[in-house]
């Protein structure tokens, strides 16, 4: 089946079909295998219907609870003294930015659009971007993207040096100190813990449930399906509304297409700032100039071959001409 | 190697390999963290893309200069390594194997798989250090026979 899913469709077909047949209601992809585009699943996210309940947010935190930081205090000391402990272990609760333990929230969002007051809501958490800076960047291999699209990163081999944070656009995967490899190795002098943000619920993926905030959702905000299906879902509902879209082309292209009746430059000058929270500019490809370098690379050893040849050349004309 | 390296392609030499230790470095969270980011002027090597693109530039000129040797070499069929070069030769050769690698992972069609992408990553970085060990036993050897046959 290559349709795109809504939660009511989904708990119909799990009940025709029985768990083991709700596999085959995701889009089959080879789960680990490397990225190719057009198996990638996209959520399109309706925020017309979005109340801002948090029905979602709840849903993220239990099915995933299992698999939040549990930190062995008191952290071991690091140097130099800049370096500083992230702690949220304490603050599990915190629901109103992205945390390790909340790796979605609902951002409120109000303002005037053309005149006319505006209450708006938006789920945020990992984007899940095409070509992942935070994934291509990590010095270790820990954060990789799969087939489905999915964005990951490991916490068994992740160090806490937060660089994905740094590359993410929107600042997303958020650190927990005292946990992880990074214990094992120098903790005073490397690493700081493990980077943690939402992963499309993998577990649940791996078995072929929908995301739980894709479950959960009372009033089927977000749907999940094939790439090009949601794309022109989401370009037709962005006509119907009419509507805006935020994620198709930011940071060279999304697996996450959100459509809004207020355009998002609006929204983001009305959105309450802060750390943890992720921005709504426009974002541009930032591996754009790393892939014009491409060709260069794959060149550069052919015009080194081709600068021997003719030294070669040159230089046994010259001793022919000696001769 | 029939006749000496230019000056120029000596120096051009060091400076590709250089920059690309430096910004190779740099893809680790460590600039920023030991305060080389603070000293001025050199806030740009706690710029992930920065020094992404840099390791990039060098790459290809490390490449063309590599490739300008090993095609003379074989052009006048005498290659003469000893065992140390050999073996720096291999590591030269599966630093270019896994930075390519690297690059295909990062083109906006490209990607690797998770097991795939953590070998490539941390071989590329194993084999980064090997290399830097190995020059070092070389300046190390050619130091000692210099003396050696210094009056
Ligand atoms: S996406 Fe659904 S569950 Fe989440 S806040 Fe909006 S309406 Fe509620
Ligand atoms: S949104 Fe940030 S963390 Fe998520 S995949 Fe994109 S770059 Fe990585
Ligand atoms: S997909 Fe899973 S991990 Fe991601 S926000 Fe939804 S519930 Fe949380």
């Amino acid at each position: 089946m290559k349709k795109h899913v809504s939660r009511r469709q989904f708990l119909g077909g799990l009940g025709l079909l029985g768990v083991a047949g709700a596999a085959s209601v995701l889009p089959a992809a080879p789960a680990r295998a490397a990225s190719s585009r057009s198996a990638e699943l996209v959520t399109l996210l309706d925020l017309s219907k979005c109340v801002g309940c948090g029905a979602c947010v709840q849903a993220c935190k239990e099915a995933n609870a299992a698999r939040y930081p549990e930190p062995k205090k008191p952290f071991p000391p690091m140097l130099p003294k800049r370096v500083k402990a992230e702690d949220w272990s304490d603050q599990r609760e915190v629901d109103d930015r992205l945390t390790p333990y909340t790796w979605l929230y609902v951002d409120h969002i109000a303002g005037q659009h053309d005149g006319q007051p505006f209450e708006l809501h938006m789920p945020r958490r990992c984007m899940h971007c095409q070509n992942p800076p935070c994934a291509n960047l990590c010095p270790w291999g820990s954060c990789s993207k799969d087939a489905r699209g999915v964005v990951e990163i490991d916490p068994a081999t992740c160090l806490g040096g937060a660089k994905c944070r740094d590359v993410c656009p929107w600042g997303i995967p958020q650190r927990q100190t005292g946990v992880g490899l990074y214990l094992d190795l120098l903790p005073r002098l490397a690493g700081n813990g493990v980077m943690y943000k939402c992963d499309r619920c993998t577990p649940r993926l791996d078995q072929g449930q929908l995301p739980a905030c894709i479950e959960a959702c009372p009033f089927e905000v977000q749907q999940i399906g094939p790439r090009q299906e949601m794309e022109a879902k989401a370009r037709a509902l962005a006509a119907e509304m009419p509507g805006y879209l935020y994620g198709l082309e930011e940071n060279g292209g999304t697996n996450t297409i959100y459509v809004s009746p207020v355009p998002f430059e609006v929204l983001e000058t009305a959105r309450a700032k802060g750390q943890g929270r992720p921005h709504l500019a426009a974002v541009g490809d930032p591996f754009e100039n790393q892939t014009l370098l491409a060709a260069a690379l794959v060149t550069a050893p052919l015009a080194g071959l081709a600068g021997a040849a003719l030294r070669t050349i040159s230089r046994a004309t010259r001793e022919a001409d000696h001769d | 190697m029939t006749k000496p390296r230019s000056w120029i392609e000596r120096r051009l030499f060091a400076l590709a390999v250089l920059a690309l230790a430096i910004s190779g470095l740099g893809q680790m969270p460590i600039f920023k963290r030991y305060y080389i980011a603070d000293l001025p002027g050199l806030a740009w090597t706690a710029d992930f893309y920065v020094t992404h693109l840099i390791h990039y530039l060098a790459a290809a000129v490390f490449l063309a200069l590599v490739a300008l040797r090993v095609g003379e070499a074989l052009a006048s069929r005498r290659v003469h390594l000893t065992r140390l070069q050999w073996t720096q030769a291999a590591v030269v050769a599966g630093l270019v194997l896994t930075g390519f690698i690297r690059v295909w992972k990062n083109l906006p069609g490209g990607g690797v798989t998770k097991g795939t992408g953590m070998v490539v990553d941390i071989g590329h970085l194993v084999l980064a250090m090997a290399w830097g060990g190995l020059a070092l036993t070389g300046w190390i050897i050619r130091r000692r026979s210099t003396s050696r046959l210094a009056p």
